[in-house]
C-alpha cells in the first residue's frame, strides 16, 4: 500500500464509511453507534498526525481519480488543508462526545448521527480537495448532509429555517457552479497551487475574472455568512446544540471562509488578485461585516442567536485578513480559522450546556448560573475573553497579526475596525459574564441534568473544558512548534515565495 | 486560605528581595506568546521594590478577612492573578508580554473593586471595565503602531526610530487611564472610594505604577514629539490644579486620596511631556523621576494604610501622626523629602523649555493647595471613631512607615538637590497649616464641611462618564442600524414568503420529522444528479 496516494482517502473513510453504517443501525444500539464515532474519529486523528508529520517533512500526499477525461477529483494535502483537517477532526472527535451526551435518549438519533459523520466527511473532503471541482463537489455535498441536522427537531421552526437555510445555499452553490465551470472553461483543470494558477495565463481578459471572482465569492459568501448573505445563520440556530457548535465552528461558516481563501491564494494568487483591484472591495466587505454582526449581537437577548451574529463578525476576520494582502495578515487571517474555531465551539457547547442543564436559553435568565455551573461558566469566560482580543488567549493572537499586518499593507483603517470590533465584542460578551458570575439568581433551578458528581452529565462538560483549555494553549504557547500560528506562517511563506 | 495568603506574602516578599539583591539579567522564551523576554534592569528594579512591599502590606491589611470564610472566593483569586499580572508587568521586556501582563492585571483588578452586592460598588466596577477595555484597546493600536515602525518587540532595541505622534499620544492616553492622566482621571476616585483599604492600597501604590512603568518603557524617548510634549505639559498642568482643588472638595478620604494621586500623576506627567518636547532630558531626569514615583507610591500606600481612622493607642497613634505628616510633607513637596524631587524637576526642565518659564508661582500655589488637601484628609480621618490596629494591620503600617522613612532619608543623601534647598519654600505649606490651626482655635471652623451632594458629581467629567457606562445608552446609540436591518430583514422574508415560498409550499409536502431510510436514497439520487451535471459539463 503506498502511502502517499492512499492517506487522503483513508482519512475521508474514516468519517464516511461510521456515518453510512450508522444509517442502517437499529435506533436502539446505541452502543455500536457510539464505539463506531468514537472508533472513525480516532482513526481519523491518528491518520491526521500521521498526514501532519508527512507535509511538514514536505512529502506530497495525493489521490487522483479520473471522472472524465480533463476532470479529475483530486485529494491532495498541502499545508492549508493540513490546517483544516486538523481542526475539523479533532472538533469533530469533541463534539460527538458532546452529542451522544446531549441526545441522550431522544429520537432519531441513527439518522443524525448519520448525517453528522456525513456532514464531517464533506469538511474533510472539502479541506483535502485538490482542484476547484472537487471543491465544488464536496461543497454542495455538505449543503445536503447538513440540512437534515438544521430541521432534526423537524418542528415548524425547524423545517421553515430549513428552508431558508437550503434557499441560501444552494442559491449560493448554483452561482459557485456557475462561477466555476466558467473558469473551468476559459483556464482548464484547477488544481490549486500556492502563489495561484491564473497569474501564469496571460491570455486571459482581466474583466471576465473579475466577474468570475465576483461570483466565486457570492458563492462562498453565503457560506461564511458574509453580509448580506448572512440571513440563514440567525436563523440556523434552531438546531441542536452540537450541529450549531459544528456549525459554527468548521464545517458550513468555515468551509465558506476556507473557500474565499483558496480561491484568493491559490487560484487567483493573492498579488495576482489584488492586481486585479479585487482585494479591496473584499476588504471593505469583510470589514462592514465584522461590525455589523457585532452590532446587531448586540441587541439579541437569546444566548444562541447572539453567539449567532458574532459568528458572522469573527468569520469576517478570515476574509479581511485574505483581503489586506501581505503575508503577515495572511497569517493572522489563516490562524484565525482555528483559533475561531475553538473558542466559538467553546461558546456553543456552553450555550447548549445551559439549554440542556437548566434550560436557560435567554441572557436575562442567566443571573447567577456561575454559582450552579462554574465550570462551564469558566470555559465560557474564557472563549468570550478570548472572542474580545484579550492576551494571552488565543483570540489575541489573530488579532495581533491581522493589525500588524493591515500596518504592513499600509492600511491603518483596520486598526479602527479591530478596535471597534473588540470593544462591540466587549460590550456584548461582558456583561453576560457579569450576570453569570455576580448577580444573584432570580428563581430556583430547574435542572434537567441534576448536579451529581459534575454540574452536568460529564459528555456535556468535557467538550467545552478541552476546547477551552485549547484556546488558551494556542494563544500561552502560540510559538511553540506545531501550534497553529506556526503551521500558518509555514503557510504564508509558501504562499509568498515566487 | 491561610495557606493561600502566607504563599501571597512570601511572593510579595520575595518581589522585594529579588528586586534589591537580584543581579541583572535577561532570558528570551520563544515559545510563550510570540517569544517573552523578561528581566531585571535598572528601570524596572524601583518598581519591582515598590510592587512587592506594597503588595505585603496590603496582604498583611487583608489577613483578617482572608480567615475569613464568609469573603467571597473571587476576592481571592482576583488578588493572585492581579499579583501575577502585577509582577510579570514589571519584568517583562518585550512589548506583547508587557501588554499582556497589563491586561490581565488591570482586568482581574474587578475583582478587588467589586466585592460586594452593593450597587454603588457595581457601577464603580463598571465604569473601571469600560475604561479599561478603552485603555487596552488603545494599547492594542499603539503596540501594533510601535513594533510596526520600530519593527522590534524588545523594549531595549526600540531607541533612534521615527515613531509618528499618533502612537506616542495613543501610548499616552492608552496608559493615562490607568495613571489618571487629566481628563481620563475620573475612574481612580471612583474606585479607590469603592474598594476596600487593601485593595484600595494594591490599586493605588502598585498598579498605577504598571501605567507609569508603560510609559517610561514604551516611548522610546529618543526623537521630539512636539506637538504631543505640549498637549501632554498642558494636560498636566491643568489636571494637577484641578485635581487638588476636586480633592479638597471630597468627603470620603479615599476619593480624597484618589485625586492626590491624580495631581502627583499629572505633575510626573508634565515632566513627560517635557521631556517629549525636549529628548535630551530623559537621560538626565530618570533617576529623579523613579525617585519621585517611588516616594508617591510609598507616601500614598502609607495615608490609604490610615484612611481608616486614628489609632486609639498610643505608639500607634505616634506612628499614625509620623507618618501622615511626613507622607504630607513630601506629597506637598517640602524641601528634603522625596516629593521634592518632581517639583525640582519642572524648575529644571522650565530652564530648558521656555514655554515653562514663571512656573515657581503655580508651584507654590499648589504646594499650598495641596497642603490644603491633606489637612482636609487628617480632619476627615479626625471625624472618624479612634480605631483599635490589630497586629497585622499595625505591622502593615510600620512597613509603611518604614519604606517612607527611608526613601526620605534616601533621596535626602542621594543627590545634589540638597545643596540648593531654598528653605523658604517650606513658607507655602507652613502657611495654610499656621491659619487653618488659627481658624479652628478661634472656633472658626468646627466641624469638616462635608458637602451634601455626592462630591465625585461634581468633576465634569461625570456627566461625559455617565453617557458612556450605560449599556442602555450605548444601546441607543446603535439603536438606528438595528432597526434597519431588522425592518429590511421582515420585508425580506415577506417577499420570500409571498412571491417564491408559497408556491414552494404548495407543490412539496414536508414531512421532515419522518426522515428515515428513503431520506438516504433521496440524497444519493441528488447526489448523483450533482455528479451528473459536473459530467456533462
Amino acid at each position: 500500500m503506498n502511502w502517499s496516494n492512499t492517506l487522503p482517502l483513508l482519512i475521508l473513510a474514516s468519517s464516511l464509511l461510521p456515518g453510512i453504517i450508522i444509517f442502517f443501525l437499529q435506533e436502539k444500539s446505541t452502543q455500536l453507534r457510539t464505539f463506531l464515532n468514537l472508533l472513525g474519529a480516532c482513526i481519523k486523528i491518528v491518520l491526521v498526525i500521521a498526514l501532519i508529520l508527512g507535509v511538514y517533512q514536505g512529502y506530497v500526499f495525493e489521490t487522483r481519480w479520473q471522472l472524465v477525461p480533463n476532470i479529475d477529483l483530486v485529494l491532495h494535502a498541502d499545508a492549508l488543508s493540513v490546517l483544516f483537517v486538523s481542526l475539523s477532526s479533532i472538533l469533530w472527535l469533541l463534539t460527538t462526545i458532546y452529542a451522544i451526551g446531549y441526545l441522550e435518549n431522544s429520537p432519531n438519533r441513527s439518522r443524525f448521527f448519520g448525517f453528522f459523520s456525513l456532514c464531517v466527511s464533506a469538511t474533510i473532503g472539502i479541506a483535502l480537495a485538490g482542484n476547484l471541482i472537487t471543491f465544488l463537489i464536496f461543497y454542495e455535498l455538505l449543503t445536503l448532509t447538513t440540512y437534515p441536522l438544521v430541521v432534526h427537531r423537524g418542528t415548524k421552526q425547524c423545517q421553515k429555517a430549513g428552508r431558508i437555510y437550503l434557499m441560501y445555499t444552494l442559491g449560493g452553490g448554483a452561482l459557485l457552479l456557475v462561477g466555476v465551470v466558467w473558469l473551468k472553461a476559459i483556464a482548464g483543470p484547477l488544481d490549486f497551487t500556492a502563489t495561484g494558477i491564473l497569474s501564469t495565463m496571460e491570455h486571459l481578459d482581466a474583466t471576465t475574472l473579475q466577474w468570475i471572482f465576483l461570483l466565486l465569492m457570492v458563492g462562498f459568501g453565503v457560506k461564511a455568512a458574509i453580509f448580506p448573505l448572512h440571513g440563514w445563520l440567525p436563523k440556523a440556530m434552531v438546531a441542536p446544540a452540537p450541529v450549531s457548535s459544528l456549525l459554527h465552528a468548521v464545517a458550513v461558516v468555515k468551509a465558506g471562509a476556507f473557500g474565499i481563501v483558496r480561491v484568493v491564494y491559490d487560484v487567483y494568487g493573492v498579488e495576482f488578485a489584488n492586481q486585479l483591484g479585487l482585494l479591496y472591495p473584499l476588504a471593505l466587505i469583510a470589514a462592514f461585516t465584522i461590525i455589523y454582526g457585532s452590532v446587531r449581537a448586540l441587541f439579541q437577548d437569546g444566548l444562541k442567536p447572539r453567539l449567532a451574529y458574532s459568528t458572522i463578525s469573527q468569520v469576517s476576520y478570515i476574509a479581511l485578513g485574505t483581503a489586506i494582502a501581505g503575508p503577515i495578515a495572511t497569517i493572522g487571517g489563516i490562524v484565525h480559522l482555528v483559533h475561531q474555531g475553538l473558542m466559538k465551539i467553546t461558546l456553543f457547547f456552553c450555550a447548549g450546556n445551559f439549554a440542556e442543564t437548566l434550560k436557560l436559553h435567554r441572557i436575562s435568565e442567566l443571573d447567577g448560573v456561575g454559582k450552579r455551573m462554574p465550570a462551564t461558566m469558566l470555559a465560557f469566560s474564557i472563549a468570550a475573553l478570548g472572542m474580545i482580543g484579550i492576551p494571552p488567549i488565543a483570540g489575541f493572537i489573530s488579532k495581533w497579526y491581522l493589525g500588524i499586518g493591515a500596518a504592513e499593507a499600509n492600511q491603518f483603517w483596520v486598526l479602527w475596525i479591530l478596535a471597534g470590533s473588540s470593544a462591540l465584542n466587549a460590550m456584548y460578551f461582558l456583561p453576560i459574564l457579569y450576570r453569570g458570575w455576580f448577580k444573584s439568581p432570580t428563581a430556583a433551578w430547574q435542572d434537567a441534568i441534576p448536579a451529581e458528581r459534575f454540574e452536568t452529565h460529564w459528555m456535556l462538560l468535557f467538550p467545552p473544558l478541552i476546547t477551552a483549555a485549547f484556546s488558551i494553549g494556542f494563544g500561552v504557547l502560540a510559538n511553540a512548534e506545531f501550534s497553529p500560528l506556526e503551521w500558518s506562517r509555514l503557510i504564508a511563506t509558501r504562499e509568498y515565495v515566487q | 486560605m491561610k495557606l493561600s495568603w502566607a504563599l501571597l506574602f512570601i511572593g510579595s516578599i520575595g518581589s522585594v528581595l529579588a528586586g534589591l539583591f537580584a543581579k541583572e539579567f535577561v532570558i528570551s522564551i520563544d515559545w510563550i506568546l510570540l517569544g517573552s523576554v523578561f528581566g531585571i534592569d535598572d528601570l524596572n528594579r524601583p518598581f519591582l521594590i515598590v510592587s512587592g512591599i506594597v503588595w505585603s502590606i496590603a496582604c498583611l491589611y487583608k489577613y483578617s478577612s482572608w480567615c475569613n470564610p464568609n469573603i467571597s472566593n473571587f476576592q481571592g483569586i482576583g488578588y493572585f492573578l492581579v499579583f501575577l499580572g502585577n509582577l510579570l508587568a514589571v519584568i517583562s521586556l518585550d512589548v506583547i508580554t508587557f501588554y499582556s501582563t497589563f491586561a490581565l492585571m488591570s482586568l482581574s483588578a474587578y475583582f478587588l473593586i467589586t466585592v460586594k452586592h452593593q450597587k454603588e460598588k457595581r457601577i464603580a466596577g463598571r465604569i473601571y471595565i469600560v475604561f479599561t477595555i478603552i485603555g487596552e484597546l488603545m494599547l492594542f493600536a499603539a503596540m501594533v503602531g510601535l513594533v510596526h515602525f520600530t519593527n522590534e518587540i524588545e523594549f531595549r532595541q526600540m531607541e533612534m526610530i521615527e515613531i509618528p505622534e499618533w502612537v506616542i499620544a495613543l501610548i499616552i492616553f492608552g496608559f493615562g487611564i490607568k495613571v489618571g492622566l487629566f481628563p481620563l482621571h475620573f475612574t481612580l476616585p471612583i474606585i479607590y472610594k469603592a474598594a476596600p483599604i487593601a485593595n484600595a492600597i494594591i490599586l493605588g501604590g502598585s498598579a498605577i505604577n504598571i501605567g507609569l512603568l508603560g510609559w517610561i518603557r514604551w516611548i522610546p524617548f529618543s526623537d521630539a514629539a512636539y506637538s504631543i510634549g505640549l498637549l501632554i505639559i498642558a494636560l498636566g498642568l491643568i489636571g494637577y490644579l484641578y485635581a487638588i482643588l476636586m480633592g479638597i472638595l471630597q468627603s470620603h478620604p479615599r476619593a480624597l486620596l484618589g485625586y492626590s494621586s491624580i495631581s502627583q500623576m499629572c505633575l510626573i506627567a508634565v515632566i513627560f511631556g517635557a521631556t517629549l518636547y525636549l529628548p535630551s532630558l530623559w537621560k538626565i531626569f530618570l533617576s529623579s523621576v523613579l525617585l519621585a514615583i517611588m516616594h508617591h507610591a510609598f507616601a500614598k500606600t502609607f495615608l490609604f494604610a490610615s484612611s481608616q481612622g486614628i489609632p486609639s493607642h498610643f505608639f500607634t497613634k505616634f506612628l499614625w501622626w509620623a507618618g501622615v505628616t511626613l507622607a504630607g510633607f513630601g506629597l506637598a513637596g517640602a524641601p528634603a523629602t522625596a516629593g521634592y524631587y518632581a517639583k525640582n524637576l519642572l524648575q529644571q526642565s522650565s530652564e530648558h523649555i521656555s514655554l515653562l518659564n514663571n512656573l515657581s508661582g503655580i508651584l507654590w500655589i499648589s504646594s499650598a493647595l495641596t497642603t490644603c488637601l491633606l489637612l482636609r484628609f487628617l480632619w476627615l480621618t479626625n471625624k472618624k471613631p479612634r480605631i483599635k490596629l490589630n497586629n497585622e494591620k499595625l505591622f502593615g503600617l510600620l512597613i509603611a512607615f518604614g519604606s517612607l522613612v527611608i526613601i526620605t532619608i534616601y533621596s535626602i543623601t542621594a543627590d545634589t538637590v540638597l545643596s540648593e534647598i531654598k528653605f523658604y519654600y517650606f513658607l507655602p505649606i507652613l502657611i495654610p497649616i499656621v491659619i487653618l490651626g488659627l481658624l479652628i482655635q478661634l472656633r472658626v471652623l468646627r466641624k469638616p464641611v462635608v458637602f451634601s451632594y455626592q462630591t465625585t458629581d461634581m468633576d465634569f467629567s461625570n456627566v461625559a462618564l455617565d453617557y458612556l457606562f450605560s449599556t442602555s445608552k450605548i444601546k441607543r446609540f446603535f439603536h438606528p442600524i438595528n432597526q434597519l436591518a431588522i425592518n429590511l430583514n421582515t420585508r425580506f422574508t415577506a417577499f420570500q414568503e409571498n412571491k417564491f415560498m408559497s408556491r414552494l409550499d404548495n407543490n412539496i409536502e414536508y414531512a421532515a420529522p419522518v426522515w428515515s431510510r428513503s431520506s438516504i436514497l433521496v440524497l444519493i439520487i441528488i447526489l448523483l444528479i450533482g455528479f451528473s451535471i459536473t459530467f456533462i459539463f
